[in-house]
């Protein structure tokens, strides 16, 4: 069955059609295609024309002739553009007249350089059946035997590794790499969009460093970059490597037709601004896939997405269990490799995937992409439609919209999606704290002479910290060098993903022996995998009976359980340090420097389907903290008095359900007729009763009223209380509306920030606050971009929030009610007001 | 604007783990501490301290003299070369390091070689009294080394040798000096001739088990040594660095003595009957790997005539002394052997008689009843569930095989029998 017919299908049905919100189709393209150039050795053009390939795209010939040059190049075009190919022709072509030469391919992934590894394998395969011999290639990294490693060290032409391996396995031990960096003439860097953020800050850092070993053995390597479709990709890479670089950009591969739809699931509850799950949604999207025998992939933004998807689908369609799998990382290698090759066969029919398959892995041709929530940039969404539709085939690509602001802003604003470029990869290279990281490992590797820079750092500031490390033990500095005075192996300790070096194990134990499942981030552990947590591996259920962070270890035992859990964490901020602050309206802003507490403190048990919550459980584990930056907005005075007044001309309309007269007289009384707060006795005129958790986060007025709940207070001091009740739920809206907002601006993904509301800060002299701060340690700038472009970020959310159809409240524009005790769209709303 | 390092500082980030001591003070005269000398040498000058021991020095029970390198170990070092060479021309070395890691910031501070000499025993400990000073110190190292041939360490060949090869080559030098020497590792030996006797192989064990060799509180543990050093480099105070020399230095003769506790095991002229079970099987193990099987069943053989028991190590040695014949050719003996090890339920024992009778007699119904009967052993008796796996796969495998041969057998003759006689 074709795609056209599904197509048409769902055309016809209107509970699909009415929520197609947006169809483009993106029409097919023919290839630009120019001959082999005459410099390409004959067998590699008879391989080539061996494989069905008798001319070049326009793109990987303009790659050709650059290299040929003697200029870096980066290329970026579209997914299954050929550009693997665009640089194993020059290099392999250059390897077979140079017996010296070496080249170094980096992967962001070890299954990516796996997957490559074949390719390359493949070429010269078929180099060699015409009886050309080339020297070995090999991939080299936390998977090699430690028994091969000294084998490849001296007999690979071409490396095949990861930015992790370069950094803790390769660079520090570079006089076993001799030969190797001595001839070393191709550095091949694909895939640079994922080097953004925390994890291109240091790989820019693992390049100055390999730039250092080079120069040191005299080499002058090329370098070839390749990218996904980003806004600046010329500007990523010259962060990158930190030399020229030429760019290449006209896609010369030919495309079949692309239907692109956008899909809003259907207001359930219009009142509250409900809309049908997104995920519930994608599944009816996907079964119908699985009905059309059309092969399909499943994007979901978390682990926890995924794994649900699996399990649902699997539910639907109890015969196709086996070819339907979940894929993301935290699975082990031969677990991937054997999902990768059942998608090439045919055998596996849905995939559901994190990010993790969003990179070149071959998987073969998939007629159709479903992305279950947006996936958090432009650039991003185009990679993952992009795994659809690799033949000249029509394909399809559904953006199933999820109830988040971002997602529900483009929803209602496709031409925004299709208008604008993808974002631009931000990385910082010069974030104090990864540079001092990587400044160790750099002079352990070799010493630093005096007056000698580092990348395009200035002498003057690599002297300054060259000097700290001196003062501190680390280094010695001995006739105008300096020397590794530690007997640590400072790589060892510096992980190039996550602020730490450590993983926890995931690991369940069978009837006598242990088995690791997967691993997982220390920072993230006792978010995931708390004690008590209901984790999800492949589809199957695992209590976690214990975490061990001194050993790096979490037990999990297999388990049927009709409940997931969701831990809730308990955040603090203090300030280290304000770099700026102005005045705007309504409020101070300032950014700086702050460091996050952060602590999971318990869970609460959730029922599956019903989302009913079947009880919370308190945990007692250790607190991460965060030094970080951060951006924050305290509220003015003036401010703070309007919304109160407000507060008080639209209280007292609530009726609070029978019996409540005496309820209140009871309470009263047990107050002795005092004010709780001041101590005034009631006079002629009777005291308020206020409801200390507020009345509507209660189901039945029963509940909200209990005495407990109670509290007697004079008509000043109510009026103050129910002003910080109204406040705080400002705050709590606000802060939401901006967290996820701001990406959009920013250019970011929204887990690199992070917000926290205090009704009492001490970052602004205990004004109600608003802080924005940045996961990444030491940030990466984005704090003052938002410290610029503050009133940017308030028009866009006042925007927002005033149109969403919601009556009080939503997913989409200020956040759930009742979490923090009110659903706080009004009041967010006063607020925005008086900032804008 | 403030500085790099003050808004790190703000951040609230420290390096370093170690504490600092007192800042340098005026160094107190390198000579008087330590008795050596600065040397000259074509790069720039270094520092060398000179230890000179007797013939007669003892050092545990044994004398400090020129070890006999016999033919077993040459032989097993790949180096027949070895027994024949002038004994001045063998260099024990050690290096004390700045760390236990191969990487390149790791760096040797002393490196000590020991020699004969027609008086006795001189020991030099090359001090790299700065870092800058490194290059001269390998260029000391290199001509002290230059009529060398061979050298003898422990864990040289994964620690010291590589450490240095890195040091030259971060100096400059296109290949270094150590790269034309001979290596003997006495790790390696002691491992194959002690692993079964000693708890572990560490020189300490060694020293205390074998060489009777105690040292004094003067002795430093290993993990030590990089911090004392590196509070030298702080300090200046070379005093604390005293021990330091004298592990080096004990570690130098401990190497000797080493060499001719291995030297006398392995000498064929060595009075046998002294010889211990276990040193008869390290023999055999020694001969085994460098293919000279007859030595090695006549050792095992002795191992196990000697052993009175039928303990673990009996059915061990003859295990390997079965595995010898095998590859000797010697099938007979082999499944002699076999036979008594199967009847004490060696799962091994069974399936190399399944073999014989599969490959070689082509039998294939009693290659059959030897596999059920390896099978049926492991499921009846309490195996773990780790020889379970180990042996079940393999075994169930093999039985399939001989299965669909015994049926393609069956198949050929009674096609056979269809034929008129």
């Amino acid at each position: 069955m074709s795609l056209e017919a599904l197509l048409k299908s769902w055309q016809e049905e209107a509970t699909i059609s009415d929520n197609i919100v947006h169809w483009q189709t993106l029409p097919a393209h023919n290839a630009v295609v120019v001959p082999f150039p005459g410099t390409l050795h004959p067998l590699l053009q008879k391989v080539l024309q061996g494989m069905g390939i008798h001319s070049l795209f326009s793109h990987q010939a303009e790659t050709w002739d650059h290299l040929s040059a003697g200029r870096h190049v980066a290329l970026v075009t579209g997914t299954a553009s050929g550009k693997t190919l665009a640089y194993n022709l020059p290099v392999l072509n250059h390897l077979i007249g140079d017996d010296n030469a070496r080249a170094l391919y980096l992967f962001p992934t070890k299954a990516l350089a796996h997957d490559q590894l074949e390719k390359l394998q493949d070429i010269i395969g078929r180099l060699g059946s015409f009886g050309l011999t080339i020297p070995p290639v090999a991939a080299y990294d936390g998977d090699t035997p430690s028994s091969h490693r000294p084998h490849i060290r001296r007999n690979a032409h071409i490396i095949l590794t990861n930015p992790d391996m370069l950094h803790t396995g390769i660079l520090p031990r570079h006089t076993d790499w001799d030969e190797f960096f001595t001839g070393l003439r191709f550095v091949i860097i694909d895939e640079i969009h994922t080097y953004r953020g925390v994890f291109g800050s240091h790989v820019a850092n693992v390049l100055r460093r390999l730039q250092r070993i080079t120069t040191f053995y005299g080499a002058q390597p090329q370098y070839l970059l390749t990218s996904a479709t980003i806004a600046n990709p010329a500007e990523l890479a010259d962060r990158l490597i930190e030399k020229p670089i030429t760019l290449v950009t006209n896609d010369g591969a030919p495309r079949g037709e692309r239907h692109f739809l956008f899909y809003n699931p259907p207001i359930t509850v219009p009142d509250l601004g409900l809309r049908a799950s997104s995920l519930q949604e994608s599944l009816r999207l996907a079964d119908d896939l699985l009905t059309y025998n059309l092969q399909s992939v499943l994007f979901g933004r978390s682990r926890r997405t995924i794994e649900l998807l699996v399990s649902y689908l699997r539910q639907r369609r109890p015969k196709q269990a086996t070819a339907i799998r979940g894929y993301r990382s935290g699975y082990l290698p031969h677990e991937r490799r054997e999902i990768e090759r059942g998608l090439r066969e045919g055998k596996v029919r849905a995939v559901t995937a994190t990010t993790a398959l969003e990179l070149g892995v071959d998987i073969g041709s998939l007629t159709a992409a479903v992305m279950v929530g947006y996936p958090g940039s432009i650039s991003a969404t185009w990679q993952q439609a992009g795994r659809a539709g690799r033949t000249d085939q029509p394909s399809l690509a559904v953006l199933v919209a999820s109830a988040s602001p971002l997602d529900q802003y483009l929803a209602h604003h496709p031409e925004y999606f299709f208008g604008r470029s993808p974002e631009q990869a931000l990385i910082n290279p010069y974030n104090p704290l990864i540079v001092l990281d990587h400044l160790q490992c750099a002079a352990f590797e070799l010493p630093f002479q005096k007056e000698e820079g580092y990348g395009q750092m200035h002498p003057t500031e690599v002297t300054d910290l060259l000097t700290w490390l001196v003062e501190a033990g680390v280094l010695y500095l001995s006739g105008e060098r300096y020397f590794w005075t530690s007997s640590e192996y400072p790589s060892g300790n510096v992980s190039l993903r996550t602020v730490s070096a450590k993983r926890v194990l995931l690991q369940t134990k069978d009837d006598s022996s242990k088995v690791t499942i997967g691993e997982i981030d220390r920072e993230s552990a006792p978010w995931f995998v708390h004690p008590g947590a209901i984790y999800l591996h492949e589809g199957r259920m695992y209590l976690v009976e214990d975490l061990d962070l001194e050993q790096n270890l979490a037990y999990l035992q297999p388990i049927q359980s009709d409940y997931y859990t969701r831990p809730q964490r308990n955040t603090t901020v203090e300030l280290i340090e304000q770099l700026n602050t102005r005045k705007v309206k309504g409020a101070t802003i300032a950014h700086g420097d702050l460091k996050i507490t952060s602590q999971v403190t318990g869970f609460r048990k959730i029922q599956w389907f019903t989302h009913a919550n079947l009880g919370a459980e308190e945990l007692d584990l250790p607190p991460t903290t965060l030094q970080t930056s951060g951006f924050w907005i305290g509220l003015s005075e003036e401010v703070l008095a309007q919304l109160r007044e407000e507060g008080l001309w639209q209280g007292d309309q609530i009726s609070y359900g029978p019996g409540w007269k005496h309820q209140r007289d009871l309470a009263r009384a047990r107050d002795e007729f005092k004010c709780r707060a001041c101590g005034e006795p009631e006079r002629d005129k009777a005291h308020h009763v206020h409801h200390l958790v507020p009345f509507r986060t209660f189901s039945t007025p029963k509940e909200a009223n209990r005495l407990e709940n109670l509290v007697t207070l004079c008509s000043a001091c109510h009026l103050r209380a129910e002003g910080v009740v109204r406040i705080r739920s400002s705050l709590v809206g606000l802060a939401y509306t901006l967290e996820h907002l701001a990406p959009l601006l920013l250019m970011c993904d929204t887990s690199d920030l992070g917000v926290h509301t205090d009704i009492t800060s001490p970052l602004t002299d205990g004004q109600p606050t608003v802080v924005i701060y940045e996961h990444v340690p030491a940030g990466l700038g984005f704090s003052e971009r938002l410290f610029t472009q503050h009133e940017e970020l308030i028009r866009a959310a006042h925007e927002l929030v005033n149109t969403c159809p919601c009556n009080d409240g939503c997913p989409s524009c200020v956040g759930p009610g009742g979490e923090q005790g009110t659903g706080g769209k009004s009041e967010t709303l006063s607020l925005l007001e008086l900032l804008r | 604007m403030t500085s790099l390092s003050e808004r790190l500082k703000e951040l609230g980030v420290q390096v370093g783990a170690r504490n600092l001591n007192s800042p340098p003070q005026t160094s107190t005269g390198l000579d008087s501490i330590l008795e050596g000398r600065e040397i000259q040498t074509g790069n720039g000058k270094t520092y060398c301290i000179e230890k000179r021991y007797p013939l007669t020095h003892q050092h545990g029970h044994i004398p400090l003299e020129p070890p006999p390198i016999s033919r077993v170990i040459a032989q097993w070092a790949k180096s027949p070369e070895l027994t024949e060479l002038p004994h001045d021309e063998i260099a024990f070395l050690d290096t004390e390091t700045s760390g236990l890691s191969t990487g390149t910031g790791t760096f040797a501070f002393i490196v000590g070689v020991g020699r004969f000499e027609a008086q006795g025993f001189k020991i030099v400990q090359l001090f790299l009294r700065q870092p800058a000073e490194e290059v001269a110190l390998l260029s000391a190292l290199e001509s002290h080394l230059a009529s060398c041939q061979a050298l003898v360490t422990f864990n040289g060949k994964s620690f010291d040798v590589p450490l240095l090869r890195n040091r030259y080559r971060l100096n400059n030098w296109d290949l270094p000096p150590i790269n034309y020497l001979v290596q003997l590792d006495l790790l390696h030996l002691s491992r194959r001739l002690w692993r079964e006797s000693l708890p572990d192989c560490c020189l300490l064990s060694l020293e205390t088990y074998l060489l009777g060799v105690r040292r004094t509180a003067e002795d430093i543990p290993g993990w030590q040594i990089p911090d004392l050093y590196f509070d030298y480099l702080q300090t200046g105070d070379a005093h604390p660095l005293k021990n330091v020399f004298y592990h080096n230095a004990m570690d130098i003769l401990s190497l000797v003595t080493l060499l001719h506790q291995a030297s006398g095991l392995l000498d064929v002229h060595a009075e046998e009957e002294d010889l211990l079970v276990y040193e008869w099987i390290a023999r055999g193990r020694l001969h085994e790997e460098q293919g000279d099987l007859e030595a090695a069943a006549q050792a095992y053989n002795a191992a196990l005539t000697n052993n009175p028991l039928l303990d673990e190590t009996h059915w061990r040695t003859l295990q390997r002394l079965s595995y010898v014949h095998k590859r000797r050719g010697d099938l007979s003996s082999a499944m002699a052997l076999w036979r008594k090890a199967a009847s004490q339920g060696n799962i091994y024992a069974y399936e190399e008689f399944a073999k014989v009778y599969e490959h070689q007699e082509k039998d294939y119904v009693t290659a059959m009843d030897w596999t059920q009967a390896a099978i049926h052993l492991m499921q009846a008796d309490d195996f773990s569930p780790i020889q379970r796996a180990r042996w079940l796969p393999e075994l169930e495998y093999r039985l399939k095989r001989l299965e669909r041969k015994i049926q393609s057998q069956k198949g050929c003759n009674d096609i056979e029998s269809l034929q008129p006689s």
